[in-house]
């Protein structure tokens, strides 16, 4: 019952904290798991579909829950199941197709014979390099108080806020002195920036975001400029 | 659209789009670095309902501010303490804790008659008291040779010994006007003990004619009351239930038995 209190508190607060469902989801991983290895009846792999599926639909317990459902884990448990039997189904319809993970009997999986013309050790130099930049750009971030999980609530979604952003960032490209002050001072020069109130005003509001984006304009981030190269040029992506 | 992956979680990853936006979506065994083209945003609970509930705290403490501030009205209503004189009228004044005067009644006919359009309201105790007194001689109810039986109900010594002391000017001012003999009744509890009895005695010397007068060579000295002790609740710790005896039967007798023609 104690039990029961416990794990109701900690639901209650990951339905809004998606920080708390992440240590939750850690906490009951065994359960998932081996609500998993159940269904399946083998062992659960950290990387298996099943698994992801069965984490998903664990957050989705999170968040549909309540008392009337009996306990939570109950439920979690129908849930999880639940989602597993329509993946399978899915899967199902593609039952003649030969899987690409499938293992032969030397433990190699199909993909990986498949050539496609691709150069597996560029493509691995190349994530460690995107890794290295990701790293970079958040400790640099951190100097301005900034962290990927604030960009999330600061991307603008307005047409006319993104336009105004780029319009900041095709300035900032004329006139590489705002770059400069922006890495000395650590401050954003809004000022520089911006053209009327308004504007300001729309800017206050993103500036985590447009901080964000002009340190990637800086030097040392190329890879991350090439995904997001439509935006800086003044376009959008596809 | 492609995803770039920037963090990694258990449950989530955060990505960034081409369009330059930062998202969560559910993590399925990505690694920073890697760029993905499916990806599932992560589900959200609605946001909590606002309306009554967001202000609920403001109602709650509303409500806690009402229940103190009636509890407060209640606790002022409440009497504390009383004074009861009886003359013929007898009447009762209640103060409450604050030592505010919250109602007389008239505890027989006359005490009625004699409260009947008085306004006590604002007043402190020992001014109702007088104003009472001045009532009373005017409507004939207080004269010469009478007896004021004056009755302290209350369990707070320190309560009675203030207004013992603040009545003192009225009582003076009627021994002034009046022989009248005055008696002090302290009742602790259920128990009644009897105060020393205090008899304001007029200078045998007027007459009728000399009434209002006042001649400071022939004014009487008030015999001093006996102190009531603060701490003083019960019967035995009264240091003046045993004085009074001596106090009338001696000091008494010797200080003004010259001015009583017994």
């Amino acid at each position: 019952m104690q039990d029961e209190h416990q794990i109701l508190k900690k639901v209650s607060q990951a339905r809004y904290d998606l920080e708390a469902a992440d240590v939750l989801i850690r906490e009951y991983l065994p359960f998932i798991k081996s609500e998993v290895s159940k269904y399946t009846g083998t062992y659960t792999n950290e990387s298996s579909d099943e698994l992801q599926i069965a984490m998903i639909a664990f957050h989705e317990a999170i968040l549909s829950y309540d008392r009337d459902r009996g306990t939570f884990l109950h439920y979690a448990q129908m849930i999880i199941r639940s989602r597993l039997i329509d993946h399978d189904r899915k899967e199902a319809r593609h039952k003649d197709h030969i899987s690409l993970d499938k293992e032969n009997e030397e433990g190699d999986q199909l993909i990986d014979m498949i050539t496609d013309g691709r150069d597996k050790t560029d493509e691995h130099m190349r994530l460690l390099a995107t890794q290295a930049e990701i790293s970079e750009l958040s400790k640099v971030l951190e100097t301005f108080g900034v962290s990927f999980k604030d960009l999330t609530t600061s991307s603008p979604k307005q047409e006319r806020t993104k336009a105004l952003i780029q319009k900041m960032i095709a300035k900032a490209k004329e006139d590489p002195s705002i770059l400069d002050d922006l890495l000395i001072s650590k401050k954003l020069p809004i000022q520089r920036l911006t053209l009327d109130k308004n504007e300001r005003k729309v800017l206050e509001r993103h500036r985590k975001y447009l901080v964000t984006m002009l340190v990637i304009l800086t030097n040392g981030y190329e890879i991350i400029r090439g995904h997001l190269w439509r935006v800086l040029k003044g376009g959008t992506a596809v | 659209m492609r995803y770039l992956i920037l963090e990694v979680h258990t449950l989530y990853a955060i990505a960034l789009d081409q369009d330059g936006t930062f998202i969560k979506i559910y993590n399925k065994d990505y690694q920073v670095g890697m760029e993905v083209e499916s990806i599932e945003l992560i589900k959200e609970a609605a946001p909590k309902k606002k309306g009554l509930r967001s202000i609920y705290p403001l109602i709650a403490v509303f409500a806690v501010f009402i229940f103190f501030f009636a509890f407060d009205i209640y606790m002022d209503s409440i009497v504390t303490d009383s004074l009861l004189f009886r003359i013929n009228p007898s009447v009762k004044i209640d103060v409450n804790r604050d030592d505010d005067v919250i109602g007389i009644s008239g505890l027989n006919d006359d005490g009625a008659y004699l409260i009947d359009g008085y306004d006590y309201d604002g007043k402190d105790i020992d001014i109702v008291f007088d104003e009472l007194m001045d009532r009373a001689i005017d409507l004939g109810y207080l004269y010469q040779g009478q007896t004021i039986a004056i009755e302290f109900a209350s369990n707070d010594a320190t309560w009675i010994k203030e207004k013992r002391e603040a009545i003192d000017d009225t009582l003076i001012h009627l021994k002034d006007d009046l022989e009248v003999k005055i008696t002090i009744t302290d009742q602790s509890g259920h128990e009644e003990i009897i105060m020393p009895e205090i008899v304001i005695e007029s200078d045998s010397s007027y007459d009728d004619d000399d009434y209002g007068d006042i001649d400071d060579a022939t004014t009487p000295q008030v015999t001093p009351a006996p102190t009531i002790s603060p701490d003083t609740t019960k019967d035995s710790e009264y240091e003046y239930s045993d004085a009074s005896s001596n106090y009338a039967d001696s000091q008494y007798d010797e200080e003004n038995s010259s001015n009583y023609d017994d």
